[in-house]
C-alpha cells in the first residue's frame, strides 16, 4: 500500500470505477440487447442451437411483418389516445390540488398528503374486481374513456407527489411580492406559478403518459375487444397465436419499449427529486 | 431576481384590471375548492369500488349475475380454511422476499456505482434507470424469450457454465418457475430503488468523506461509518414500498406463468383474479382480495414495530 504513489492510487481508482460502470451497465442491459438483436435477425436463425450471438445479417423483416399482418398500428393508436386522455384528466385534477396543498392552509389538507401512502397499500386486484362490475354497469368496459379513467386514478398519487415538489420550489417571496402589488389569485397562478413550474409540469405530463402507456392490469380487465386493445394487451395476445413467432413479438415489444426508454434521459432528474424520501 | 421583478411588473398591470371573485374567498375556501375534484375522483374510483367490493365479498355472487345471496362471512371462512389460500400466501411471501432482496441488491449496487464520478455519467444513469420505463408486458416477453425452454440463450449459457445439465423449461417447471419470476421482478423493479438511494447519496456532503480521508479512514470504513447510516432511512422506505408493491403485484406473475404450473406460483392477487374471472365466483374472489389487504396491513404494522424497536 505505502509503496503506491498518490498518482498510482488515483489511476487504480479510475480503473476500478470504469470497470464497475461498464460491467454493471453491460450485465443489466443484456436482456434489452438480446431482445433488439433477436428482433432484427433472420427468423430461421432464432431457432439455431447453439444460439448465434452475432446475427448473420440485420433485417427489418419482422417489423414489416408486424405492421402488415397484425393490428399493431391500431393498438398503437389506442395506446396514444388512452395516454393523452389519462394525461389530460390527471393534470387537470392534480395540478390545482397539488397547488392547494403546497400554498393554502385548509381543512383536510393533511389527509390529502397522507392519502398516496394509503393508496399504495391497496392491492390492484381489490380495486379491479369491483371496478370491472361498476364499469360494466356504466358501459365503460371496452371504452378508451373508461380505461383512461382507471389510468387517471392510478397516476394521480404520483402526479400529486411530483407536482408538489415543483410548486414547493417556487419561492414564497415571489408570490408575496406579487400580492403586495395587488395581484389576484388567478393572476398569480397564471402569470407566475404556471410559467415557473412549466418544466415540472412537462415532466409530469411525460411521466403520466408513460404510466398509462405501460399499464396492463386494467386494460386486461376492461378491454375484450381486440380493436380497442392497447399495446400491452395486443402484444401479449400475439403469444397466444398458434405458432409463437418470437421475431414478430419482439419487434412489437421494441416499438412499444424503446420510446419510453429514451424519455427517461429527460425525466430522471425530476424523478430523482420527486422520489427523494422527504417527499414520499 | 430579474425574472421576479419582470413578473412583478406584469402582474401589477394585470392586477389593476382584473380582480376576480376568487379573491374574495378565504384561503380555506380556495384550498377546498382546488382539492375538491381530486377528492371526488378518488372517492369514485377508490373508496366507492372498495366499499362495493366489501359488499360483494359477503355474498355468493357470480361474475355476471345482477344480484347474489347474502352469506355473511362464509367466503372468508372457506378461504381461510382452504389449503389453496395458505399455499398462495406462502408463494407470495417467498416471491416478495426474493424479489425485494434482488431489487435491493441491484438497486443499492447501481446507485453506489452511479454516485462515483466518471465521464458519460448522464448517459449511463439513463441507461441503468431505463427498465423503469419499459412496459411490464415487454419485460416479461423479453425474459420469456431469453429463458425459452427450447433454445433460449439463458439455457445455452447455463449449460456452458455447468449450472444445469440440460436445457430447462423454466416457466413450466415447478422448481424453476418461481426463481425465474423473481429474476424478472428484480430486473423490472430495481430502478425505483436506484432512484431512491441515488437521490439520498447525492445529499451526503462531500466534506464528510474529505474529513474521513484526512483521518486516514479506508473506503470500507467510510462506507460503514458514513454512507450506510445515511442510507438507513431510505432503505427502510424502499423495503416498505417495494414489499407492498411486490406482494400486490399481478402482471409479472400473470404474464410469466399465470400462477402455474398448477398452483406453484399462485400468489394471493393471482388467486383472487383466477377465482373471480376463471371461476366466475366474484364474491369469493373479492374476499381473497380483501384478505390480501389484511395480510399486508398486519405485515406493515409488524414491520413498523420491529423497526421502531431496533432503532431504540
Amino acid at each position: 500500500m505505502t509503496s503506491l504513489s498518490l498518482r498510482q492510487r488515483h489511476y487504480i481508482e479510475r480503473a476500478v470505477t470504469y470497470s464497475l460502470v461498464i460491467g454493471t451497465t453491460f450485465v443489466l442491459m443484456i436482456p434489452m440487447i438480446w431482445g433488439v438483436l433477436s428482433s432484427m435477425r433472420p427468423s430461421q436463425e432464432l431457432f439455431s442451437w447453439p444460439p448465434a450471438i452475432i446475427p448473420s445479417s440485420l433485417t427489418l423483416g419482422n417489423y414489416r411483418l408486424l405492421l402488415e399482418t397484425t393490428s399493431f398500428s391500431q393498438y398503437f393508436v389506442n395506446s396514444i389516445v388512452v395516454a393523452i386522455l389519462a394525461m389530460i384528466f390527471t393534470l387537470s385534477i392534480a395540478t390545482p390540488a397539488a397547488y392547494a396543498v403546497t400554498r393554502y392552509e385548509f381543512v383536510g389538507r393533511k389527509y390529502i398528503t397522507n392519502m398516496s401512502t394509503i393508496i399504495y397499500m391497496f392491492p390492484l386486484v381489490l380495486l379491479g374486481l369491483p371496478l370491472f362490475v361498476i364499469f360494466s354497469q356504466l358501459n365503460l368496459t371496452n371504452s378508451r374513456l373508461g380505461l383512461a379513467l382507471t389510468h387517471t386514478a392510478f397516476a394521480l398519487p404520483f402526479a400529486l407527489m411530483l407536482l408538489r415538489v415543483f410548486f414547493k420550489e417556487i419561492s414564497p417571496s415571489v408570490v408575496e411580492s406579487a400580492q403586495l402589488v395587488g395581484a389576484g389569485r388567478f393572476t398569480i397562478i397564471k402569470d407566475i406559478i404556471l410559467p415557473l413550474s412549466l418544466p415540472g409540469i412537462v415532466a409530469t405530463v411525460i411521466f403520466v403518459m408513460a404510466l398509462s402507456w405501460k399499464e396492463y392490469f386494467f386494460a386486461l380487465l376492461l378491454m375484450n375487444d381486440n380493436a380497442l386493445s392497447t399495446l400491452p394487451i395486443g402484444i401479449a395476445n400475439l403469444i397466444g397465436m398458434s405458432t409463437t413467432n418470437w421475431g414478430l413479438i419482439l419487434s412489437g415489444v421494441m416499438i412499444m419499449s424503446l420510446p419510453p426508454m429514451i424519455l427517461i434521459f429527460f425525466l430522471y432528474d425530476y424523478l430523482l427529486e420527486g422520489f427523494s424520501v422527504s417527499t414520499l | 431576481m430579474a425574472e421576479a421583478s419582470d413578473f412583478k411588473k406584469k402582474s401589477v398591470s394585470i392586477a389593476e384590471r382584473i380582480r376576480s371573485p376568487v379573491d374574495d374567498l378565504s384561503e380555506n375556501q380556495v384550498g377546498v375548492i382546488l382539492a375538491l375534484p381530486l377528492v371526488l375522483l378518488l372517492t369514485l374510483l377508490y373508496f366507492y369500488p372498495i366499499a362495493r367490493g366489501f359488499i360483494f365479498s359477503l355474498q355468493e355472487l357470480s361474475l355476471f349475475a345482477t344480484s347474489g345471496s347474502w352469506i355473511g362471512i362464509e367466503n372468508y371462512v372457506s378461504t381461510v380454511t382452504s389449503s389453496r389460500f395458505w399455499g398462495a400466501l406462502e408463494n407470495g411471501i417467498v416471491y416478495t422476499i426474493g424479489s425485494v432482496a434482488v431489487t435491493l441488491v441491484i438497486g443499492v449496487g447501481t446507485a453506489l456505482v452511479l454516485n462515483r464520478s466518471f465521464v458519460g455519467k448522464r448517459f449511463v444513469t439513463g441507461l441503468i434507470l431505463s427498465p423503469y420505463m419499459i412496459p411490464v408486458v415487454g419485460i416479461v416477453l423479453i425474459f420469456r424469450w431469453l429463458f425459452n425452454g427450447l433454445n433460449g440463450v439463458a439455457n445455452y449459457a447455463f449449460v456452458q457454465l455447468g449450472l444445469v445439465n440440460e436445457p430447462v423449461a423454466w416457466f413450466s417447471n415447478p422448481t424453476y418457475a418461481m426463481p425465474v419470476l423473481i429474476i424478472i421482478s428484480g430486473w423490472a423493479l430495481y430502478p425505483f430503488v436506484t432512484m431512491l438511494v441515488l437521490a439520498k447519496l447525492q445529499t451526503i456532503p462531500d466534506e464528510y468523506y474529505e474529513a474521513a480521508d484526512l483521518m486516514g479512514a479506508s473506503r470500507a470504513r467510510q462506507f460503514i461509518s458514513i454512507t450506510f447510516p445515511q442510507l438507513k432511512s431510505v432503505l427502510f422506505v424502499a423495503i416498505l414500498l417495494r414489499t407492498l408493491w411486490t406482494f400486490n403485484l399481478f402482471d409479472i406473475i400473470w404474464l410469466g406463468t399465470g400462477g402455474g404450473p398448477g398452483n406453484s406460483t399462485e400468489t394471493l392477487p393471482i388467486m383472487a383474479y383466477r377465482i373471480a374471472f376463471d371461476g366466475l365466483r366474484l364474491g369469493e374472489g373479492t374476499a381473497v382480495a380483501f384478505l390480501t389487504f389484511v395480510v399486508l396491513a398486519i405485515g406493515t404494522g409488524a414491520y413498523f414495530r420491529t423497526f421502531n424497536e431496533a432503532s431504540v
